[in-house]
């Protein structure tokens, strides 16, 4: 629910807890900004290709990533579905 | 030359880098220049991130878009969700200017700020529209005409609001050779997007189905232009494989069979990575390559 719906319809119940299948792919863009995890393996069958190891997305650049994570707590996104930055996981 | 933004989004570059390397092969020989997006993240995926917070799912596609926009090019994708996404908030934002300027205020920290100054467009489009299918027509080296084949566009393709996107996949498709089978059923989503609800009803009531109609239409592999439906098919294959249902159909991203059309090997392009393995078609190739 967007903020503007929350003002429209302010007795709607907010997203708290999330649905169960959500939290992996959720919890991945947080931490990678990415949904799958780029394991060493396909790091490798990368090369082998002859592609780079890590594409120059978020995967490899730290800088986009820290841009995520504050584009995610301007937005509160990472307090409305109870997310602890410190532990790294749901508070649920 | 036409110049592109390379947009790969999540599953390719992570778990699926042969539809990478393959359209990396067959660019060149259609004039394609490709440039990526560094620094680019998730799109974000639409099935959750736009379903928790409309507004952090519009702010991150406008930030991947301004990064595009500072490259100069149009923005080529090749998955169907991040297309979806990253098609659905430009129009989004270039339609309502006080929700654009709520959103860039939201990417001034980074100097970044969405204007819409160049398109999204789904690789099929570009192929079909810029590239030309006869020119892909032409720089086919290969005969494929024994193998046939099930096209699943996918069903985000189908919101192409022009609606030429699922057409372009099938007239690409038709000019490398290959022979479509007519299984009745290509309009049905592969049950992606099911699975966040129900793995079960995923597989059995909508990905089965779809791959009992393939196979009886006398299919011999999948041919898709969305990483999740990849993934959907071939999860489903390995599932269904335990339970004593073997269909021996695999999946091919559509710019693996263009590759393969134009000449590159099966190991090349990393076919022999695919979960469902292509024995029986390569064993057809070997004749012609």
């Amino acid at each position: 629910m967007s903020r503007a719906e929350t003002k429209k319809y302010p007795l709607r119940k907010e997203v708290k807890g999330l649905p169960r299948q959500f939290k992996s792919p959720l919890k991945n863009i947080f931490m990678l900004g990415h949904v799958p995890r780029l394991s060493g393996f396909l790091q490798r069958t990368r090369a082998k290709l002859g592609l780079e190891k890590k594409p120059p997305t978020a995967y490899s650049n730290e800088k986009a990533l820290n841009e995520l994570r504050k584009i995610i707590s301007d937005l509160e996104l990472d307090s409305r579905v109870l997310w602890d930055w410190k532990r790294k996981r749901f508070k649920y | 030359m036409l110049k592109y933004s390379l947009f790969l989004g999540c599953y390719i570059p992570s778990m699926q880098p042969f539809a990478e390397i393959a359209f990396r092969k067959i660019a060149p020989q259609l004039d394609l220049e490709l440039k990526d997006i560094e620094g680019a993240t998730c799109c974000p995926v639409p099935e959750i991130v736009r379903l928790i917070d409309h507004d952090t799912w519009l702010v991150v596609a406008a930030r991947n878009l301004a990064l595009a926009e500072e490259l100069g090019n149009d923005i080529l994708v090749m998955c169907n969700g991040c297309w979806e996404t990253l098609h659905e908030a430009r129009s989004e934002l270039l339609h309502d200017e006080k929700l654009r300027e709520q959103i860039n205020s939201f990417l001034k920290f980074s100097g970044k700020s969405f204007k819409g100054t160049v398109k999204v467009k789904h690789y099929s489009q570009v192929l079909a529209e810029d590239v030309g299918v006869e020119r892909i027509r032409e720089n086919v080296k290969v005969d494929l005409s024994n193998i046939n084949v099930a096209v699943h566009p996918g069903c985000k393709l189908y919101k192409c609001e022009e609606g030429n996107a699922v057409k372009y996949m099938v007239e690409i498709v038709e000019a490398l050779g290959v022979n479509i089978v007519d299984y009745g059923i290509m309009r049905v989503c592969c049950g992606y997007p099911l699975m966040l609800a129900s793995v079960d009803k995923a597989i059995h009531e909508r990905t089965k189905w779809k791959l009992d109609a393939m196979k009886k239409a006398g299919a011999e592999m999948i041919v898709v232009a969305c990483p999740a439906c990849y993934d959907q098919f071939e999860k489903a294959e390995l599932a269904l494989k335990d339970e004593g249902l073997e269909y021996n159909l695999p999946v091919i991203h559509l710019s693996e069979l263009i590759a393969l059309a134009f000449g590159f090997s099966p190991k090349e392009i990393g076919l022999d990575l695919h979960g469902v393995p292509f024995n029986h078609i390569f064993k057809e190739l070997e004749d012609v390559l």
